[in-house]
């Protein structure tokens, strides 16, 4: 009887809501990391240059100078290598040979000289400005480093103090002689 | 005066009475919706709404100092690296963002004349689509970086692993520039959105 | 449900972050440096031979009156001592160079008469170039006499010394009146050429 006090029951509706309330959307971001590396290296452009410096004694003049060594025949010229480097620690060094008759090899008479000796100097141009690096051939062994840093440019090889170890005539023959010039990318 | 009583309460019986006496049927509906939030959402590479990731592109340079031709002459199809996540998103166009920093010397350095420190090059998102189709979109660096690609996909993404690869290729220099020596990096940066 | 998300971001991000480190990281001990690289420079250059004769001094010899004034050789030769002239700093600066002299008989510039004999010869001698002097004597029919050179084997710088004696009239004979002459060449050289030569 109960259910007689019931009205009909009218259409009900009710909405089911989503878990979480409200519908958002969500993004994603990302980052990729690209990674590179340059190892430090330098490179000779232009690695061999030969000198010709022709015939190296007086051949006028005082008769006491005649055929004693004419220091303008190395000291007027260079020799342009091209190259560089590209780190910041790079350096530059330079180990001379003297020039030594290579027809007459046994030891030199009295009054006589087969060996001339010099300092060669390289020069690199960074753009911080001229770097050099000098070595003679009086001692053994090479000449100090110098830092170059990064560079690209010319290394002009200069000549200076070149001289006889007594100041002898130089014996007839060929000479020969060289200059090392070592680019290292870091100590 | 009794009389007239009696008359009222019967009829109040007989309304109270009548509907009681019939069946019927009661008929409802109930109408049920739902709501599927537009979403994207990182399955590998990372989780939840970031991911990241790393392109080692190796020694950049060749032996003459300059950027290696492989790089240089890498493409989509063989890039010079690239990396691969799983991004799902439920929506049917997601919206890509895309942008990259330049490639360059870390921390950086002024370059001497005939130098670089910086080299630009393609970043690229490949994105593998819900109809078997990739669709790319890419981003190339420059020294006035550009505006973000921002760019819708066709369809849905796959669901599928790795259906994002990035990419870095067409690395480029000035012509004949040396390469400073030392670390180079850049950061590609990447948003998807639901729509 | 919320809680738990950002909570699993912020774990997320500090492991990509340290991902991150380990990469740099990595990637800073692998761009190891390369070589040192060497470029040369050849110097090349020849001194060619030469010899230089010491300038003579005395530049000639004067002798004055070769024929005796009086006494029972009056007329024909006299006695005529060594004469020395220094040739000093003489070099070569090459082994091998060779010595060698040649001389012309003293002889009158004029014409010889019948009886009278024109010419005295004499010997030259260097002995300090070569182990073995370089000589010449000599002789009335040849403009350069014949003789020996010497040959020093290294390259040489010394003071020479000519000596010229054993003046001598073959006939003895009494000599033409008149003025005589000699040449003497001084040759230091290869065998093959003459590099310097003095008279």
């Amino acid at each position: 009887m109960r259910s007689a006090l019931l009205l009909t029951a009218a259409a009900a509706s009710f909405t089911l809501v989503a878990a979480g309330g409200q519908a958002q959307a969500q993004s994603v971001t990302g980052t990729v990391q690209v990674n590179g590396t340059v190892a430090n290296r330098c490179l000779f452009v232009t690695d061999n240059v030969v000198l010709d410096l022709g015939e190296l004694s007086l051949q006028t003049g005082d008769v006491a100078a005649i055929g004693r060594l004419d220091q303008a025949k190395l000291t007027s010229r260079t020799a342009t290598l091209n190259g560089w480097c590209n780190g910041v620690s790079a350096t530059m060094a330079v180990e001379a040979q003297p020039i030594f008759n290579t027809s007459f090899t046994a030891t030199a008479p009295t009054g006589f000289e087969r060996r001339i000796d010099y300092t060669a100097t390289a020069s690199a141009a960074p753009a911080s400005g001229s770097v050099s690096a000098s070595d003679t051939t009086v001692t053994s062994g090479g000449g100090s480093a110098s830092t170059t840093g990064i560079f690209a440019s010319d290394i002009v090889v200069s000549f200076a103090d070149a001289a006889t170890p007594a100041g002898g005539r130089l014996i007839s023959g060929s000479y020969s002689g060289s200059v090392a010039v070592t680019l290292a990318p870091a100590t | 005066m009794n009389k007239t009583i009696l008359i009222g309460a019967a009829a109040l019986l007989g309304l109270a009475i009548a509907p009681a006496a019939m069946a019927q049927t009661v008929t409802g509906t109930v109408n049920v919706t739902g709501s599927v939030a537009a979403k994207c959402v990182v399955i590998t590479g990372g989780s939840g709404g970031t991911f990241s990731g790393s392109i080692p592109l190796g020694e950049l340079a060749q032996a003459d100092g300059t950027l290696s031709t492989t790089l240089s002459g890498s493409t989509n199809a063989s890039p010079g690296g690239s990396t691969q996540f799983r991004v799902n998103c439920n929506s049917a166009a997601p919206k890509v963002t895309l942008s990259s920093t330049r490639l360059a010397l870390t921390p950086s350095a002024s370059a001497p004349t005939g130098y670089t420190g910086v080299i630009d090059y393609t970043a690229a998102l490949d994105a593998a689509l819900a109809n078997s189709t990739t669709q790319t979109v890419s981003y190339v660096t420059a020294a006035a970086l550009p505006a973000a690609t921002v760019q819708n996909l066709s369809t849905s993404l796959a669901n599928s692993a790795g259906n994002l690869t990035v990419k870095a290729y067409a690395l480029n220099t000035a012509s004949g520039a040396l390469l400073m020596a030392g670390n180079y990096a850049s950061t590609i940066s990447i948003t998807i959105e639901p729509s | 449900m919320i809680q738990h998300r950002t909570c699993f971001a912020k774990g997320v991000t500090s492991f990509a972050a340290a991902i991150a480190a380990l990469g740099s990281l990595s990637v800073a001990t692998g761009a190891h440096a390369q070589d040192p690289v060497q470029g040369t420079v050849g110097l090349d250059a020849q001194v060619a031979q030469v010899c230089v004769l010491g300038t003579p001094n005395p530049g000639t010899l004067a002798l004055g009156q070769i024929s005796e004034a009086s006494g029972a050789r009056v007329g024909r030769l006299t006695t005529i001592a060594s004469q020395s002239i220094q040739l000093p700093g003489t070099f070569c600066n090459y082994a091998g160079a060779a010595l060698a002299i040649s001389a012309s008989p003293l002889a009158v510039t004029a014409t010889t008469q019948t009886g009278f004999v024109g010419s005295v010869d004499y010997t030259c001698t260097i002995s300090a170039w070569g182990a073995t002097a370089a000589t010449v004597r000599t002789s009335a029919g040849s403009s350069s006499g014949t003789g020996s050179s010497a040959t020093n084997p290294a390259p040489q710088e010394t003071d020479l010394t000519l000596v010229v004696s054993d003046f001598a009239v073959s006939s003895d004979d009494l000599l033409q009146p008149g003025a005589y002459l000699a040449l003497v060449t001084i040759t230091l050289g290869p065998d093959a050429g003459l590099a310097a030569s003095g008279s």
